[in-house]
């Protein structure tokens, strides 16, 4: 600490590299979405050939997927942030239009997939009525399987074909969690258990992470206080 | 999300990279480079009131070890928001109460809010410190040096309690509320998906050394705007212009981040309506 300032130069050099990071403008806010959802249950407690599956995206995403399916009746000027092009606007309308579309139905069809075995599951959109609020609900009906055990697969490729960083978090029947990526796009979720880490499970462990982490930040505080205390 | 928006590094591209890593298994050792760096060019972005971090320092005759204060404290505050906001996203079903963007606009007001507030304490401790404690302390000793010889001319005053305008660690603190209240995209999809991937500490992990490079850019301004003010003090050496400003430069400083604030609050406010 006795030298804690370098000497004249350094100084002058550092501020003025500096400087352009003071002045730079303050910042509107930042831009912030929430990630698409999805969500694959049993249609009843005893069913293993039912689900219903719930996709739940942001509103500008659901725009941007208007755009992409061409339902808004011409193009949109786009913006970047945070090194994303995203439409320059979100109206209430585009979520409805491209709810009503048909083409939302192929396109939802064609990007989650269910299986169980080697037997591919029917799926069929069922409700889009309040897309921007409660996602859109599908059905997927799927062969009775051979034998106990086999557990359900999904490949979700959602939003990806717009930009490959999209991803999807998903739950699965038996509650277990999975993200879903361009680059991993299935995966198989247990019916009988959960198959995998729950979120409460990865909620709890992130909190033990938190709370060791507050200790120890905690700790060196008063270490650090206790020294300066000694060296006063 | 490729677009290059940072100052130093494509910003888009660093924070794709990073949540990668959460997503696939494994620790690459290369995460831990790639969330300091998101962190350092995320922070070098517009925002994070590094204009007002270096005029409160300066209005206040902040310490070196203020600014490292200031840059720890954001990266805290950001990390313990970032924390908050992903488990109500996952647990509370957050997303269906309020959206992120306007949860994001309503803490961007709450930030600006706590920049009057900070206006309004500096301007009442310089009302103080007019009235009665005087001037003059800006001969401190050096008592923090541990071993060192006494210079006489330092710069540091050592007390810090803002009795004599020098810089109050509340202040700083409600500086680095303001800083770091509204959480970066990209810690808080970390966040969340390391819980959903099951990896939620590796996330965690990444989110705090997100938050360590935010520190290091925050500490360099506050060094900037330290060494900024030292570097006109000795230039000017005593002349009587410079001591006339030195009495109302805190005045300038805490109107205007009072100002400021006023800009930031209004300026969310309408981004939150619009």
């Amino acid at each position: 600490m006795k030298r804690l300032l370098p000497r004249l130069p350094v100084r002058l050099a550092a501020v003025v590299f500096l400087v352009p990071l003071v002045v730079a403008a303050p910042s509107g806010a930042h831009p912030f979405g929430d990630p698409q959802q999805l969500e694959i249950t049993p249609a009843d407690s005893d069913s293993s050939t039912q689900f219903d599956v719930t996709w739940k995206a942001a509103d500008d995403d659901l725009t941007s997927l208007a755009l992409r399916l061409d339902v808004l009746g011409g193009p949109r000027a786009t913006v970047f942030k945070d090194g994303a092009e995203v439409p320059s606007y979100v109206d209430e309308a585009d979520a409805e239009k491209l709810a009503a579309s048909p083409l939302l139905e192929a396109y939802l069809l064609s990007r989650i997939e269910l299986s169980r075995g080697d037997e591919e599951c029917q799926g069929e959109l069922v409700d889009t009525d309040d897309l921007a609020a409660s996602g859109a609900r599908l059905t997927y009906s799927c062969a009775s399987p051979t034998s106990d055990g086999v557990p359900l697969t999904v490949r979700a490729e959602l939003l990806t074909d717009l930009h490959a960083a999209y991803s999807t978090m998903a739950t699965g029947p038996g509650g277990a969690t999975h993200v879903f990526t361009s680059d991993a796009p299935t995966h198989e979720f247990g019916l009988e258990e959960a198959g995998g880490p729950t979120a409460a499970e990865s909620g709890f462990e992130l909190l033990a992470w938190a709370g060791a982490g507050s200790v120890l930040l905690a700790g060196g505080a008063v270490a650090v206080q206790r020294r300066k205390r000694r060296m006063a | 999300m490729t677009g290059m928006t940072g100052f130093l590094v494509d910003i888009g591209g660093l924070s794709d990279q990073l949540v990668g890593f959460v997503e696939s298994p494994g620790f690459p050792s290369a995460a831990l480079l790639v969330a300091f760096l998101a962190g350092a060019a995320h922070a070098v972005q517009p925002g994070h009131g590094k204009t007002l971090a270096a005029a409160y320092l300066v209005g206040t005759k902040g310490r070196v070890r203020d600014a490292a204060f200031l840059g720890g404290s954001v990266a805290v505050m950001h990390t313990l928001s970032s924390l908050a906001i992903a488990l109500a996203w996952t647990f509370l079903s957050l997303s269906e109460i309020l959206s992120m963007a306007s949860l994001t606009g309503g803490l961007n007001v709450v930030a600006g809010l706590i920049v009057i507030l900070l206006g309004l304490w500096m301007l009442r401790a310089w009302r103080r410190r007019g009235h009665g404690h005087g001037h003059g302390h800006d001969h401190g000793h050096g008592h923090d040096h541990g071993h060192g010889h006494g210079h006489g001319h330092g710069h540091g005053h050592g007390h810090g309690h803002g009795h004599d305008g020098s810089v109050d660690r509340p202040g700083l603190a409600l500086l680095a509320v303001s800083g770091g209240i509204v959480p970066s995209p990209v810690a808080f999809l970390l966040l969340v998906t390391g819980i959903f991937s099951g990896r939620s500490g590796l996330a965690l992990l990444l989110v705090a050394i997100f938050g360590i490079g935010m520190a290091v850019v925050l500490f360099g301004v506050g060094l900037t705007a330290v060494w900024g003010r030292s570097l006109v003090l000795r230039g000017a050496g005593t002349q009587v212009w410079l001591q006339k400003f030195s009495r109302v430069g805190p005045l300038i400083a805490a109107l205007g981040v009072t100002g400021f604030g006023c800009v930031l609050s209004a300026l969310a406010v309408i981004n939150l309506v619009a």
